[in-house]
């Protein structure tokens, strides 16, 4: 009695949950282990919380036992470059470590942990990828996760874009269209001196899927990092993005795309923290939200006390469809160097009805007149992503989004 | 083609239209002028289907078809045609794209096949030429960044691609410089033909030198009071419109 009344959500998720089968060091488990004892769920009170409430992981019914196993072949979207395969959070049988990709483990490493759902992740981890990328050639790996049972999926990632190197990754989330399973990943990416990184990542998960995500990106100097987000479908999609830019003459670009409806609720968080001088960042994140949708947003640029001539440019632009979707925006700048260059902008409006009678009077359909309009909003997000693969498949779930 | 009714049509419970009858038939070219606020533009948008209008009493038929029912896009269907006055500006939507996707729908509401790329290319090529727009302005984004003379050469350069029975031109003419409006004209006049018709709509007997109609009417107070040839809209230039409205405060 007196357990199930001290018991924390965080204690009921557990229940449900198995613990990792990978290596795990005892001081890493203990650290984890205590971070998860003192936590419970966020709520409303913390602040990065406010708009998102998770209570409803709780009421998922996680079948441990998924199969590992597919029939089906991958979703995939590249059709070049080398792919893992990762079946309701455990990775395909017969994948095998190859230079640059790491899947099999001696102990897992612990990184920092900065939030309960991190410790969670190191806890009850389902897979662990480690990617390296060490020379200029541009090569591209994608990971495909597919979803198809009612699970909890737990990644834990490591991008490693070395010195000089070139690389690509695409994170492929694509669950059963009823899906019912919490993804709950942590991605910590290095980006070397004059490396140049691009992570695409798509969220195309179940209806009712949760699915929270962490990344914890640290730029060195000269470097390049790009990190695209399409949150195309689920429950519940959070994903906290923090880059670190820790030397100078960096370049940081984030966009995001997203399109919401029915009860679909999509937090996404950003922070770039420019430490050093001479740096860009550009952020573009843009969506349409239909039905009882609800976004979120919250983009958090710091440029500290030494870091001068920063441009830092920042825009969130969302499009409501319904009268009954939300958006809660908030760009946030911290400066405290006086000479540098930073903007931000945050728009919530509803389709240019003029517009849309210019094209019914042409001929469009209403609804091909909305669709043409919200493709236009959301393409020159697309236009900021440089591969074709990923920019056309987006594209193309922006399409499907609206014929449903 | 068209025939209006004794059409009564309020704006926020003010009346506009007060018993407008007018009759167009194929082959032929109306002016309608009238001083500000007359309800022409209001004709326009009732015709092509603006819904802030509230349609009190009358009647439109459109080829067969009772027009009032229909909504804009089936109307477009059927061949109506809007020049618009203010061309919208809609970024990221290719002029081209959209025009494709409207002449594809319009083909398919009658239950004809799609275009091919290769004729629909073409077309535009051709219909470009007759209003002198040029070819990489046809494949911008609607009218983003366009000058007034350039947003109405892409309004008859679209009806050109459309082809519509009967186009109405909501005061095309307004903010154009003499060239402009000659190449505005010769574009209308270059797709006359027996089998449709059109409406101009003008403040100015300005455009009238060079789109001849068939017939000028007077738009006054929601009615038209005075239906002539086009030495009617000299006169009108000549003598202004007072006294069209004393003329028909004394009748």
């Amino acid at each position: 009695m007196e357990d199930l009344l001290t018991q924390t959500k965080f204690d009921r998720l557990r229940t449900q949950l198995n613990e990792t089968a990978l290596p795990l060091t005892e001081v890493a488990k203990q650290r984890a282990q205590s971070l998860l004892e003192i936590s419970d769920f966020p709520t409303r009170k913390n602040e990065a919380w406010k708009y998102t409430n998770v209570n409803g992981l709780n009421k998922l019914l996680l079948n441990a036992s998924a199969s590992k196993s597919n029939n089906k072949p991958a979703n995939t979207i590249s059709n070049n470059g080398r792919k893992v395969h990762i079946i309701n959070g455990h990775i395909a049988e017969g994948q095998t470590d190859t230079p640059g990709i790491k899947t099999s483990w001696d102990s897992l490493p612990e990184r920092y942990t900065e939030s309960p759902f991190d410790a969670l992740n190191l806890l009850y981890c389902s897979c662990a990828v480690e990617l390296t990328f060490d020379d200029s050639e541009n090569k591209s790996i994608e990971l495909v996760f597919d979803n198809n049972h009612n699970t909890a999926i737990f990644p834990r990632l490591f991008i490693n874009c070395k010195k000089g190197a070139k690389g690509t990754v695409i994170l492929n989330f694509q669950g059963a269209e009823n899906n019912a399973s919490f993804i709950n990943a942590s991605t910590y990416i290095d980006v070397g001196e004059n490396a140049n990184l691009s992570i695409h990542k798509i969220q195309k998960n179940g209806n009712d899927t949760f699915d929270l995500q962490r990344e914890y990106v640290n730029q060195a100097a000269n470097s390049s990092f790009t990190m695209n987000t399409f949150p195309l479908s689920g429950r519940l999609t959070r994903n906290d993005l923090l880059i670190n830019v820790n030397g100078s003459n960096c370049e940081t670009f984030m966009n995001g795309a997203y399109t919401l409806k029915g009860k679909s609720h999509c937090d996404n968080h950003t922070t770039v923290d420019h430490k050093v001088a001479n740096c860009y960042s550009k952020e573009l994140y843009k969506g349409v939200i239909d039905e009882r949708a609800t976004n979120v947003f919250n983009g958090k640029v710091f440029v500290r006390k030494d870091a001068q001539k920063i441009n830092a440019f920042q825009s969130n632009a969302n499009i409501l469809l319904s009268e009954t979707g939300t958006v809660n925006s908030k760009p946030e700048l911290e400066i405290y160097a006086d000479d540098v260059k930073c903007s931000h902008g945050s728009t919530t409006g509803q389709l240019d009805e003029e517009a849309v009678f210019y094209l019914r009077s042409r001929g469009l359909t209403e609804k091909s007149a909305k669709e043409l309009l919200v493709k236009a909003f959301l393409g020159e997000v697309l236009e900021e992503v440089d591969n074709e693969e990923v920019s056309s498949y987006v594209g193309t779930q922006i399409e499907l989004h609206f014929s449903k | 083609m068209i025939e209006i009714k004794n059409l009564h049509a309020n704006i926020e419970g003010k009346e506009i239209l007060k018993g407008l009858t007018l009759t167009v038939k194929a082959g032929e070219v109306h002016a309608i002028m009238g001083p500000n606020g007359a309800g022409k533009s209001t004709l326009a948008s009732i015709l092509a289907g603006r819904e802030e209008y509230e349609i009190t009493s009358g009647e439109v038929t459109f080829e067969g078809a009772d027009l009032l029912e229909l909504s804009t896009e089936e109307r477009a269907h059927l061949g109506l045609f809007l020049a618009f006055q203010y061309p919208v500006e809609i970024p990221g939507v290719s002029n081209v794209n959209f025009l494709r996707t409207a002449i594809n729908e319009i083909r398919e509401a009658k239950g004809e096949d799609s275009i091919s790329a290769k004729e629909f290319m073409a077309m535009v090529r051709e219909k470009s030429k007759i209003v002198e727009l040029d070819s990489k302005l046809a494949s911008r984004s609607v009218n983003e960044g366009f000058s007034g003379g350039e947003k109405k050469r892409n309004e008859i350069f679209q009806m050109a691609m459309l082809n519509p029975k009967l186009a109405v031109l909501d005061e095309t003419d307004s903010g154009l410089d003499i060239d402009a409006l000659r190449i505005v004209a010769k574009g209308v006049n270059t797709l006359k033909s027996a089998d449709n018709a059109s409406i101009v709509i003008t403040h100015y007997q300005r455009l009238l030198d060079y789109i001849v109609p068939d017939f000028v009417h007077v738009l006054h107070d929601g009615k038209i009071v005075k239906t002539g040839n086009k030495e009617l809209a000299l006169e009108l230039e000549e003598k202004g419109y007072d006294w069209i409205k004393e003329e028909t405060q004394v009748g």
